[in-house]
């Protein structure tokens, strides 16, 4: 299935895609109640919407989702897209110092296309989860090994964590999910949308114990063929003497007032479909 | 040696932010992971692991070497002295 859409968005227009999956998202907001539940209330509680409103948001949400998903295929596929971007130069500064940093995605948006499209020449780990297909993973790792990027998938006995912190040192960049807790369940709580939600400790506590830089990459669907990439440098101003814990805490919540900054403006490219604030 | 498991408790307690924590209170046998001792977990490895490198220029590459090296405050002190390059 995966593979013959693959073949189709060699040449099948966008536009047309998009609207084919866009009629098989009833379907997805009538069965997957759990997804429907937690994007509805986050229209109404955190965003402030209308019951209706809200309704008609989380087709949206979804439609955005559908979009994202489909454009990574074409990427897998061969086309490209346009990044525009005003950031640009904190990650050229950053990927042009001999010292190694750390980029930070999140649910919002499309981060992965960002491993895909922004260039460097420092070699890139970056943090994969089990859970993706064969299909995904083949392509992702046909696109990374053009672009000096390793994939590091997470595993149970932490050599992911041996792999980054030797890829930070030799002056790389290290990619993963600000907002996404894994192995270790240790998290800060960070006001996000008026609520304390945790964020997980581990990409902080590296960056803090490490002294390297950190910025957070969101990059923003705008149309069919053009994305945004913003880029926000986090701690520059935190006293370097302080416990590397709470520079790390720093961090986080800095982090999380970038997130919400960015989610108030794209609401419809928030898609963490589980309750954040639990 | 003493003095080196001394150095490596307030090490731990400072990188880990363990305040409540004085080195008295850390067993240099006891396990670093797990129920027992002093429970630390992945996050903390990776603290571990930083903390080799920048004070005793000890570069840990794979889980196995970590695995070995950060059974106790003691098998720590005992792989520093041995492997130490600062």
């Amino acid at each position: 299935m995966q593979r013959t859409l693959l073949r189709l968005l060699r040449f099948f227009p966008l536009s047309l895609a998009y609207g084919l999956m866009g009629l098989s998202i009833p379907f997805y907001m009538l069965f997957d109640l759990r997804g429907f539940r937690a994007s509805y209330r986050f229209f109404r509680d955190r965003i402030g919407r209308g019951a209706v409103h809200s309704f008609f948001s989380v087709y949206a949400n979804e439609f955005r989702m559908g979009q994202v998903v489909v454009d990574r295929f074409a990427l897998y596929a061969g086309r490209s897209f346009d990044l525009q971007s005003d950031d640009m130069p904190v990650f050229t500064r950053l990927a042009e110092a001999e010292p190694g940093f750390m980029q930070l995605g999140s649910h919002a948006g499309n981060f992965e296309i960002a491993g895909y499209l922004l260039r460097s020449v420092k070699k890139m780990g970056t943090l994969v989860f089990s859970g993706e297909t064969d299909t995904v993973m083949q392509q992702r790792a046909t696109m990374f090994a053009r672009m000096n990027v390793e994939m590091v998938p997470v595993s149970d006995d932490m050599s992911h964590l041996f792999t980054l912190n030797s890829i930070l040192s030799d002056g790389g960049i290290v990619s993963m999910p600000g907002d996404r807790v894994f192995g270790s369940q240790k998290t800060f709580s960070c006001p996000f949308f008026g609520d304390p939600a945790k964020f997980p400790a581990g990409p902080f506590i590296l960056a803090a114990q490490r002294s390297v830089a950190v910025v957070a990459v969101f990059v923003m669907k705008e149309s069919v063929h053009r994305y945004t990439v913003l880029v926000r440098q986090l701690g520059e101003k935190l006293d370097p003497e302080l416990p590397s814990r709470v520079r790390a805490e720093k961090m986080a919540t800095e982090f999380a007032e970038c997130l919400e900054s960015v989610v108030r403006k794209y609401p419809t490219q928030w898609f963490n479909f589980y309750d954040f604030w639990k | 040696m003493k003095e080196l498991i001394e150095e490596i408790k307030a090490q731990i307690i400072s990188a880990l932010n363990l305040e409540e924590m004085t080195p008295a209170d850390i067993d240099e046998n006891a396990p670093l992971f797990g129920d027992e001792g002093l429970g630390l977990d992945s996050i903390d490895v990776l603290e571990l692991i930083v903390l080799m490198e920048k004070n005793y220029g000890i570069k840990l590459s794979s889980p196995a070497e970590g695995k070995a090296v950060f059974q106790s405050v003691a098998v720590m002190a005992d792989y520093v002295s041995k492997n130490r390059k600062k």
